[in-house]
């Protein structure tokens, strides 16, 4: 859900834009505001987050404005989908085979069964439309899965997803369906014209029908012929109508059966991946910072204190027959001692600001900033306070994007912007101006960025060209 | 002096009491929480009462507003609050608090002895000593202000000195520059920022915070000028 708004224009801020389209995103929940998961309002003066669509009602019935040309279109889109359907069914299940029979070379295997997956897409998406058109029903049309993981591998992993998507599935059913009820249909219309043809007296057919069925028996058989031929043809005219319109009719409820449930489980669905997905950040967020945590106090502070001990050891020693040089000893100790000390509050000010649960997200900024190495302007617009997550997730993404910054991109600046915007949504933005060239590494700081403000169910936008400027911005539900 | 403390790490209480007790001071009591900080120091009339910011139950501000009830009881006690973290907007919760010297300082000082017991001392004479840090942190969220974008980087060096509450000597020493120099840079920064030109001692620390800390709101940085 990122705005296309560019909130430094609506901010009088001159700081150029790239094209968004130049942006690549990492939409945790590339759903619009429509599927965003309905959120339980955080206590205090949080505002409401953004207004969130109904999911899709359960259609109005089908009116009976005008029945018979809903049923008459009915009628034609089956007798054509009788016809070709069984062509789009054939050209995905040659697909197939040919993408199972090449996967071994898996270059041409793999292209062929990613574009199966895309036609089945179109197919299902076409489905939906045909009988959300003609019933007109109020279903969102089919929408492919959102991207998750960025990379080749992380495509790959949505392309996986979308083959076993329900609602795709749902689509292909209803569609298979509504063929094999258009060839059942164009069965009967031949039925139809048969009976038309005998009923006005050309019935080489009736001959073999009557045969078949034992009626008439050879001698004397013109009157009969000529009583039952058109009783007969008349009869099985009106079967052959009856079913036209029966098989119509049942088209009619079953798909729309299938895609009304289709849809209400699609969200349900939907729903359910959002709140998976942000299980899933949460748990990678905590497993992530766990690791970060261990990696620093390991490389870290534990040496300095091994160290601190060894000399403090030396000194002993030597305190009996070198009591100045015990002292030097000593002094080093104690200076190794502070910044062990000095680095162990920075860690776990890193990790949590106690001030940001008492003060909120400006006050614990002004500690992360006068901390950074590379000089950091902060521009903090915020009445009001949000909910602990949303605070807590926009400040660890803040806090981890000046490490990055002053780790990686050799800025000699760096902005901060956070506002609270009116849909309810606290939005940051880190900018430097250095070197560029950011990535999301597997297990790197922009990857726990986007775990933890996933987690709390925002998106996370990195921009970052070859030779910079970087830019990162968050946006996390106010009320999360 | 005869001190109070109230900090909830046994480790870090008794060392304290112990580094005092060394440096030949008193500590009247040694409190691990503030349920009865304010009774005894009402009570007993401590030279110094040294406070812990987190604190059970919440481990949030609690000595902080623990520090702000003792300002309007007993505003003319000193106070020093310690704290893993210093925060700036504790810091100006203090300052606003109108009332006697105070001391805003990161627990880590306590590990360079004799600077940490030199400050208590300067605190009860009635000077103010805020962490180099927390004054940083005031400095960041003011360098917008006009006033402030007129120093230059050596006098806002100076300007930081000065609001951590050291005296010239110590200025001088801190910058590795001669008294004189020092002096001349006050000067400037005085007439920069319109102080009174004859400020001193404490008087001196707690202008040239006020200055740091005038625009200071939870609005961000000005964007013209300072917001009175």
């Amino acid at each position: 859900m990122t705005t296309s708004v560019d909130p430094a224009a609506a901010h009088g801020d001159t700081a150029a834009h790239p094209e968004p389209g130049s942006v690549p995103e990492l939409v945790p929940t590339a759903e619009p505001a429509a599927q965003a998961p309905a959120v339980p309002a955080a206590a205090g003066p949080a505002p409401a987050p953004a207004a969130v669509t109904p999911a899709p009602t359960p259609a109005p019935a089908p009116t009976a404005a005008r029945p018979p040309l809903r049923l008459g279109l009915t009628i034609l889109q089956l007798a054509a989908l009788g016809i070709v359907g069984w062509g789009v069914l054939s050209v995905l299940f040659s697909l197939l085979g040919t993408g199972l029979g090449l996967v071994l070379v898996l270059g041409v295997g793999l292209v062929i069964l990613i574009g199966l997956v895309y036609a089945l897409y179109g197919v299902a998406w076409f489905e939906v439309e045909r009988v959300s058109a003609l019933y007109r029903l109020a279903v969102p049309p089919l929408r492919l899965r959102p991207r998750v993981e960025p990379g080749f591998a992380g495509y790959l992993r949505t392309i996986g997803r979308q083959s076993i998507d329900g609602a795709m599935w749902r689509g292909i059913a209803s569609f298979v369906l509504a063929s094999v009820a258009g060839t059942v249909m164009l069965l009967l219309f031949q039925g139809l014209v048969w009976a038309i043809l005998s009923a006005a007296g050309a019935s080489p057919a009736f001959d073999a029908l009557s045969g078949s069925l034992g009626i008439g028996s050879g001698d004397g058989g013109s009157a009969t012929i000529g009583l039952w031929g058109p009783i007969s043809a008349v009869i099985v005219g009106i079967l052959c109508v009856a079913g036209i319109i029966g098989i119509a009719l049942l088209h009619r409820s079953v798909s729309v059966g299938i895609v009304r449930a289709g849809a209400q489980t699609a969200q349900l669905t939907r729903q359910v991946q959002v709140s998976a997905r942000q299980r899933e950040g949460a748990v990678r967020a905590a497993d992530l910072e766990r690791t970060r945590i261990e990696r620093d106090l390991h490389d870290g502070v534990q040496p300095r204190l091994v160290s601190v001990g060894m000399t403090l050891g030396l000194a002993q020693q030597k305190i009996a027959e070198d009591p100045e040089g015990a002292k030097q000893l000593i002094a080093e100790a104690h200076t190794s001692t502070k910044a062990a000390i000095t680095e162990l509050r920075q860690l776990a000010r890193g990790i949590h600001a106690s001030v940001l649960d008492d003060r909120g997200l400006d006050a614990a900024l002004s500690a992360l900033a006068s901390r950074s190495h590379i000089p950091v302007l902060l521009d903090v617009r915020l009445q009001g306070r949000c909910s602990r997550e949303a605070e807590t997730a926009v400040y660890f993404a803040i806090a981890e994007s000046l490490t990055n910054a002053a780790k990686h991109s050799r800025a000699s600046e760096c902005r901060v912007v956070v506002r609270l915007r009116e849909e309810g949504t606290l939005w940051a933005r880190v900018e430097d101006n250095g070197i560029g060239g950011a990535r999301v590494l597997p297990g790197g700081g922009l990857d726990g960025i986007s775990n933890r403000v996933l987690a709390v169910g925002g998106t996370v936008r990195l921009d970052s060209p070859q030779s910079g400027p970087t830019s990162l911005e968050v946006s996390v539900p106010c009320a999360s | 002096m005869r001190i109070l403390i109230c900090e909830d790490s046994v480790l870090l209480r008794e060392g304290l009491v112990r580094l005092l007790e060394h440096s030949g001071h008193e500590v009247i009591a040694a409190l691990p929480d503030t349920t009865d900080v304010i009774d005894t120091a009402l009570a007993q009339h401590p030279d110094l009462c040294i406070l812990d910011v987190r604190l059970p139950p919440t481990f949030t501000d609690e000595g902080i507003r623990t520090a702000l009830d003792l300002r309007t009881r007993r505003p003319e006690l000193p106070l020093l609050v310690l704290s893993q973290y210093v925060e700036e907007r504790y810091a100006s919760d203090l300052i606003a608090a109108q009332g006697g010297a105070f001391g805003y300082l990161l627990k880590d000082r306590v590990a360079d002895v004799s600077e940490f017991v030199e400050s208590l001392e300067r605190i009860a004479a009635g000077a103010t000593v805020l962490d180099p840090e927390v004054v940083a942190q005031l400095l960041t969220r003011r360098s917008r202000d006009d006033r402030m974008q007129s120093l230059t980087s050596r006098e806002r060096t100076v300007l930081a000195a000065i609001a951590e509450g050291r005296s010239n000597q110590a200025i001088a020493a801190l910058l590795f520059l001669s008294e004189a120099s020092v002096e001349k840079h006050i000067t400037s920064i005085f007439q920069k920022l319109g102080f009174e030109p004859d400020e001193s001692g404490n008087r001196r620390v707690l202008a040239a915070i006020a200055h740091i800390e005038s625009a200071s709101g939870s609005t961000g940085p000005a964007q013209n000028g300072p917001v009175s």
